[in-house]
């Protein structure tokens, strides 16, 4: 007779077996499986039995208090199927060359689009630095692989444009954060080798540089526009 | 999560109102808590991972389907931060498992069932914190949450077959420590 193993056991436990009714007609007829069984559903049982401490009714508001002054305004969303467009739709008035002293002052729609994409890029910055900020904490993290896979594919956009308009400072910091991204994203090289890359690199010193550039280049629009 | 809170509510934060969200934070503060503890094993971790938990859930709102169930949503995010939180006090500290800021259930009359009591429940709190990170998160998330193996493999961005084997290993490892637990009181 094949006896249950371990595995189909817990699976059993659990109700997630693919079979359970052939499960059950073994137990019925197989004592050393049922005595498995009830040794794991006992050990179970010890585990479901320790206590998880309660907090009362006011620790919702104790929350809010420790953390609502840590909670800066949100941007309103833009999906990345937005944030495309938006690139599409700026190609030709790109921002980032318009970054450096060459630059003549558009028209007001273009001030508009070319703002609307700066704070875009200026919130693609800070995200990708949380992510990578995370991952310099906790090296090993494997989880935020659905936030690296958006952020990989906003900044090729925001890469290409840049190249597209022939500013390459702002093309390479832009192509580094991709490369780290796309690591994170196929899991190829370890959280420590990718940190030690942070750093090297002065991947936060240059995202930062960027992004004084880019709030200041907004200020100036923001400033023309009123 | 149990707190239900109207999907109108969530639409309100999503679209930046401040006092919508404190409403969530209100709503599910306690059972962010509870599953937090469930995965640190520590009650200032847990604290920690709570404020983190809706700090990031603040932050992605944004990413969050209006279709979706935001506690389910709430849960994956809860479950990553507490993970996060571990692998951060590993790299700094030994962790130590603080059993007397557990509060204790009802264990029945007499001293010495009292002590059997309190015996298994170290034997037990230790044979948990002996999981690795996503053993733990697995297993809580199937045993006290009762989550769908799919479910916890989209919560921790693992595949079935993933969850599968972390929450045997968690089961083997509970198993080797706690089967020579007498079952009853001397």
């Amino acid at each position: 007779m094949k006896h249950l193993d371990e595995e189909e056991l817990v699976l059993y436990h659990y109700g997630d077996a693919e079979d359970a009714t052939s499960v059950e007609e073994h137990l019925k007829t197989c004592a050393r499986c049922r005595a498995e069984l009830a040794e794991l559903t006992a050990v179970l049982a010890d585990v479901s039995a320790l206590p998880a401490p309660d907090r009362g009714d006011e620790y919702g508001e104790e929350v809010w208090a420790a953390i609502a002054h840590k909670l800066t305004p949100r941007r309103r969303v833009r999906s990345v199927f937005m944030l495309a467009a938006a690139a599409v739709l700026l190609a030709g008035t790109f921002l980032v060359g318009r970054l450096s002293t060459r630059w003549n002052a558009p028209p007001p729609s273009a001030q508009i689009r070319e703002r609307i994409l700066l704070v875009a890029l200026d919130e693609h910055l800070d995200r990708s630095q949380m992510l990578l900020l995370e991952l310099v904490n906790a090296p090993e993290s494997t989880f935020e692989l659905s936030a690296a896979r958006e952020l990989l594919h906003e900044s090729r956009l925001y890469r290409q444009t840049a190249f597209r308009m022939g500013d390459l400072a702002t093309t390479d910091v832009l192509d580094e954060i991709e490369r780290l991204l796309l690591d994170v994203v196929h899991g190829t090289t370890s959280g420590d080798v990718l940190t030690a890359r942070i750093v090297e690199q002065d991947v936060f010193f240059k995202i930062r540089i960027l992004q004084t550039n880019v709030r200041r280049r907004e200020e100036e629009l923001k400033s023309q526009q009123f | 999560m149990k707190a239900i809170v109207a999907d109108e509510v969530v639409g309100r934060a999503r679209s930046g109102d401040q006092n919508a969200f404190r409403t969530l934070v209100e709503a599910y503060s306690r059972d962010v808590f509870r599953l937090a503890f469930r995965i640190t094993r520590n009650e200032q971790d847990a604290e920690d991972t709570v404020q983190e938990t809706f700090i990031r859930a603040y932050q992605k709102l944004d990413g969050f389907e209006a279709r979706a169930n935001f506690g389910t949503w709430l849960y994956r995010i809860t479950a990553n931060s507490a993970i996060d939180q571990l692998r951060r006090k590993k790299r700094h500290e030994d962790r130590s498992v603080p059993l007397d800021e557990v509060t204790a259930g009802g264990v029945g009359p007499g001293q010495e069932r009292a002590v059997f009591g309190r015996q298994v429940r170290e034997r037990v709190e230790s044979a948990l914190v002996s999981l690795s990170e996503l053993e733990r998160a697995a297993f809580v998330l199937r045993h006290f949450e009762e989550l769908s193996l799919a479910e916890i493999g989209a919560t921790l961005d693992i595949t079935v077959s993933a969850t599968k084997q972390a929450i045997f290993r968690a089961v083997r490892k509970l198993r080797v420590t706690l089967a020579k637990i007498p079952r009853t009181a001397p």
